[in-house]
Formats: C-alpha cells, structure tokens, sequence
C-alpha cells in the first residue's frame, strides 16, 4: 500500500481529523543497525529516548522492510521530525495541549484506534515514553494497551517498538513488559 | 583493531570512549580537529574512524576525504547530531562507509564494530 491515506480517527468525539498518513519514509545509503522482524514487539528499557528515536530514524530510513512510521511521542514532534528527517512520518504528540494531532496521555483507547487503523505490512510504530502513560493512568491500564497492540501489531505484519524508563518499575512489571515483548540491548 | 574518534566535543569523545570499552575495543585514539585527525592518522592509522562532520575549522567532508587519501581502505563512520540528507550523501560519496546520528549508543557501535572490524 503507497500513499496518503487520511485517517479520521477521533472525529466522532473531537470534531477534528487527525492526519494520520501512511507515506513511504524516504531512504538513506546507511545500514540498518537493528534486527527487527515482521509481527515483533519490542521494548527498550532507557532513561530517556535516544535509543528508541534511533531505532525509528534507522528502521524507516535503512530497512528494506519497513516503510511507513507511526510515533507517539512526549516531545514537541516537529523537533524530532527536524533532527531524524522523518518528512514523511506520522507523529502524534501526547501531551494535553490541545492540537490537531494531540492525544492526551489518558486516552488510551485513541491510541489503540490510531494503531489499529494504521498498521498494516511494511509498517512501524514507536511509543516514546509509556511511563508518562502509566503515571497518566495506571500499570494495568497501560498493559491492556499493550497487550491489545501486541495482538493488532502480531496479526498486521508491522512492528511495534516502545520505550520505557525502568527506574518506575517494580520488578513485577518489568516483568510483565518483557513477557509482552522482546528487549532490545546490547 | 584500532578505532579513532574524531569530535570536538570532549564530553562526546568520552561518551564513545567509555561505549567503545563496553564493546571490546581497547585501543583508542582521539582527535579533535581536521589537524589533529590526518597527524594522528599519519602517525598512527586507524581501522575504523568515528567522524563527526561539524568540525571547527575544517567541515568532517575535509577529514573524510583526508583520510582517504592517506588511507583508501579505512572504513570511516560520519556522525551528526541532525539528519542532513545531503551532508549524508556528501560524506558516503566522499568515502564515509556508513552514517549514524549522535548521540549513539552501544547497539549501534557494537553493530558497527562488528560489521566494519571484520570486513
């Protein structure tokens, strides 16, 4: 699949459309650095966001698999679209700012809207951030999340990877994550 | 296997240091500028060359095609801190093997060093 395509997800509720495109990500003449399969979920455990922005920036421009991006994120995305030139990807930004393509952080259930419609093969989605989700409503909250995705993103050929700080996790729910997922480390 | 890193940024050059002990590589040497790259290189050479492209002086294009020059088989690594589609191009075109963006962490080098270390 190629192309715009403009998902109005949310429209019901809010009134807007948020632009949700799924548009080949230009390529670059480097390596990819990650070994990421059709169907996976993986998890980075980071104080921050480093590795999981890399990943994204290196998948969609070096991947011969992966094409269309899809990122949530807590940071302003306009930067993070500048610094990774990621002209051609979706970001929504989770924050509780009001804006066209702003989700707050307690609405789960657009989130899982957003991922359910857009992936699909050949697709990735990032989740910067699920601490800021889990501070924002709870563990177990966050988990169903996850594992929905877990079952949209297995069935769909995409791939979802999610970071999260550590430090707010017991060892219970880190657990948990890992079950879901696959950790991405050195 | 001998790594270089050229930086102007102390603080990044100790950030490589310490990821590229965490991945096996001992032998280190550092630069920061166009001079201090091509006298060291001369000096010592290097297998890989990590290579920031924004340099004082002298852009990290200079240094790539520098080094190539002393060296056609040095395997060199352009970095930056934002992407630049043609910065990128420049420095693959130049000679630069692959691109990765700062900061980096130990995946990518770990990756790099195995990829590049061996070939």
């Amino acid at each position: 699949m190629t192309g715009w395509r403009i998902l109005p997800v949310g429209l019901a509720r809010t009134g807007a459309v948020m632009r949700i495109s799924r548009q080949q990500e230009e390529k670059l003449p480097i390596r990819p650095k990650y070994t990421l399969r059709n169907g996976g979920v993986y998890v980075v455990f980071e104080k921050g966001h480093d590795i999981g922005f890399d990943i994204l920036f290196n998948v969609l421009k070096s991947s011969p698999e992966f094409d269309y991006g899809l990122c949530f994120t807590r940071e302003n995305p306009e930067r993070i679209r500048r610094k990774y030139d990621l002209k051609n990807t979706s970001f929504v930004w989770l924050t509780r700012r009001r804006g066209d393509n702003n989700i707050p952080p307690e609405s789960l259930n657009r989130i899982a809207g957003l991922v359910s419609e857009f992936v699909g093969e050949r697709s990735m989605v990032y989740i910067d951030g699920i601490e800021y989700l889990i501070a924002s409503n709870d563990f177990d909250a966050v988990r169903t999340l996850l594992d929905h995705l877990s079952d949209v993103i297995t069935t769909s050929g995409g791939i979802l990877v999610y970071s999260v700080d550590p430090d707010i996790l017991d060892d219970r729910e880190r657990a948990i994550l890992e079950r879901f997922a696959e950790v991405i480390a050195p | 296997m001998r790594v270089m890193v050229v930086d102007d940024s102390p603080m990044f050059r100790a950030v490589m240091r310490d990821i590229l002990v965490r991945v096996g590589v001992t032998d280190l040497i550092e630069a920061g500028d166009y001079e201090e790259a091509v006298r060291l290189y001369r000096k010592k050479g290097a297998d890989i060359v990590f290579m920031d492209m924004v340099l004082p002086g002298k852009s990290g294009i200079e240094v790539v095609r520098a080094l190539k020059r002393e060296d056609g088989d040095v395997k060199i690594i352009a970095m930056s801190s934002m992407v630049n589609k043609k910065m990128i191009l420049d420095a693959i075109d130049s000679g630069a093997v692959d691109f990765i963006i700062k900061p980096t962490n130990e995946i990518v080098v770990s990756n790099i060093i195995q990829v590049w270390g061996t070939a």
